[in-house]
Parts: structure tokens; sequence; C-alpha cells
């Protein structure tokens, strides 16, 4: 006991003789350029500044690219990062720096690929597409046993994206945006919930339900052969 | 059967890895502009004007099992004390046993 109390004494005694001797931190200070922080940018865009939003625009843009790009036709990124850009600048108000500028800015770009989907979905006039024999090539050396080096390479093909993209067509709006956050894009439960403004659960149950859905086509896929 | 498992789980891997392929738009000054054209196409966003129809719904949603409930016992409430004024004069409207309309029932006229 009385070593054990000793013992924390003393290690107590070099802690404190430690902390005393400490070096001076030297402090480098680097001048930068400063750049406005979004917060006062999206002050000046609310306050009337227009053209403050061109800051964002550019500082963003590869952001909102990136997720749009992921999620709609690339004939339609142009059209559809223009609406989140637009639906940005009208929303700015409510923004409110409750949390991240770019999170909040992801949660209106992939609401906008929903809703894109959604109109596509009601206005879908064009007949789905359907598998060449370029695809179905694609899809025989996927299923071939093969290195994991030449799977990889294999898949990242471009047939590949075309086979994807034919299986997403076949999917309901829902289910396709849950299906590339949940099961494509390996994001959890919660987060798609809250990039999709859904609840937990329906979350979960569309999830399954899409990827039991999506097997249901490769199976399809796979029997067509 | 198992293979057949296998060969969705390898179609699903490859589906993966297309989707995870970046693919890239060159973005050029005329995309910019256009998008800042529409922005000052606009008016400029005013918090006055903006109503938070999402965080409405949450509030609704959130409440809409304690106004079940309330209305459910409320219900009970009502069916099991039928001594209440209202009830009352509702039979009486209903019923008029005597001839008498509502504005007499009241004392009225």
């Amino acid at each position: 006991m009385v070593t054990l109390l000793c013992g924390a004494v003393l290690s107590g005694i070099i802690a404190i003789q430690r902390w005393q001797h400490k070096e001076p931190q030297v402090s480098i200070t680097v001048h930068q350029a400063e750049e406005p922080s979004d917060d006062a940018i999206i002050r000046r865009v609310v306050s009337g500044d227009v053209n403050a939003f061109e800051i964002l625009l550019r500082k963003y843009r590869s952001l909102v690219f990136g997720i749009v790009m992921k999620h709609v036709p690339h004939e339609s990124a142009e059209e559809v990062a223009q609406d989140v850009f637009v639906r940005v600048y009208q929303s700015l108000p409510s923004y409110a720096a409750k949390g991240s500028f770019s999170a909040w800015l992801t949660t209106l770009a992939v609401r906008s690929c929903y809703d894109f989907w959604r109109n596509h979905e009601r206005n879908r006039e064009v007949p789905l597409s359907s598998l060449t024999e370029e695809h179905q090539k694609w899809l025989d050396e996927v299923l071939a046993p093969r290195s994991r080096e030449a799977f990889r390479e294999q898949s990242a093909r471009q047939e590949g994206e075309e086979v994807l993209r034919y299986a997403l067509e076949r999917l309901s709006a829902e289910d396709r945006m849950v299906l590339s956050l949940v099961h494509l894009e390996g994001l959890s439960v919660r987060e798609a919930a809250s990039l999709l403004d859904w609840g937990m659960v329906k979350t979960k149950v569309r999830a399954h339900r899409a990827r039991r859905e999506m097997r249901r086509i490769i199976l399809e896929l796979i029997a067509e052969r | 059967m198992k293979s057949r498992k296998q060969q969705i789980r390898r179609v699903e891997e490859a589906f993966k890895a297309a989707y995870r392929k970046k693919a890239e738009i060159p973005l050029g000054p005329a995309w910019e502009n256009h998008v800042m054209r529409a922005v000052r196409g606009l008016s400029v966003p005013s918090p006055k004007k903006y109503f938070d129809f999402e965080g409405f719904g949450h509030l609704v949603w959130r409440f809409t099992a304690a106004t079940c409930f309330f209305a459910l016992v409320l219900m009970v409430y009502a069916i099991i004390s039928e001594q209440g004024t209202a009830s009352e004069v509702t039979r009486l409207f209903f019923e008029d046993p005597l001839g008498v309309d509502m504005v007499h029932s009241l004392g009225i006229i």
C-alpha cells in the first residue's frame, strides 16, 4: 500500500517537472491568401450580393458533379447540377449554418437526383433499353472464373456501366436511389436515410427490397445468356 | 443453387466496381455562366418568404400518434358519459319526442 502511494507521488512529481521544463512551442504562422468562409459568403448572398454565389459555385462544383454523375445519366448531369445550384441559391436562408455547408450541399444534390428519377419515371415514354451482344459478352466474362485483378479490370469496362444502367432502369426511383446509396456506394442506412430525408425503418425496408429486386433482375440477365 | 448465388454475387461485385468508376465531364466556364445567368434571373433569397414545409411535415407526423390516442380517449369518454348537455341536446334534436324543435329546447323562444 505504502509502495503504491510512494509510486503515485513520485510519478506525480516527475509529471510536474516535465511540464515545467517543457520547451516552448514554436509557433509558425503561414500567411496564406485568406479565403472568405462559406458562412461569410452565404451572408453576402442572402444580403443581396448575387455575384458572391459564384465563389460557392466554383468551390463546390466538383463535389456536386461527383455526386450527380454517379446518380443520373451523363447527358443529364449538367442540367441536374445546375438545378442543384439553383436550389442551393433559393434555399440559402434555410441553411442557417446548422452543420457543414458541404454536407448540406450533398443532401440537396442527392435529393435533386432523386427528383430527377421521380420525374423521369412519371414522364417515361421511351421504352427501356435492351442489352447488346457486347453487354452479354461482358456478363459472360464477369461470370467466368478469373483472377481478382482481371475481374476488377473487366468490371470497370464501359459495358459494365451500361449493364448496370440497364438494370437500374428497371427499378423505381426510390429503389434505385436507396440501392445506389446503400449497396453500391456503401453508405450506412442512417446516412442514406438522412440524405433522402426518409425514416430509418423505411430506408432499411426499401434497401432490402431494392436489393432483392436487383438480384431478381441479375438472375434474369444470367438466364437470358 | 449455390453456384447461382455465387453468380449473382459476382455480378453484384462487378456492378459495384462499375459504379465506382469515375467518369468526368470537363466543366467549362460556359456552364458556370449558364448557372449564374439562371441564378441572377431569380429574386434574392429571402428568409421571410421561406416556409419549411419539410420541417412542418416532420412536426405533424411526430404528433400523429399522440393525436390519435387523444381522439380515441375522447371517443371512449363520450361513449361512457352520455349525460352531458351536448349529448342531451343532440338526442333531443334527433329524436324530438314531444314535437319541439331545437330552438324551443334551448329556451330561445
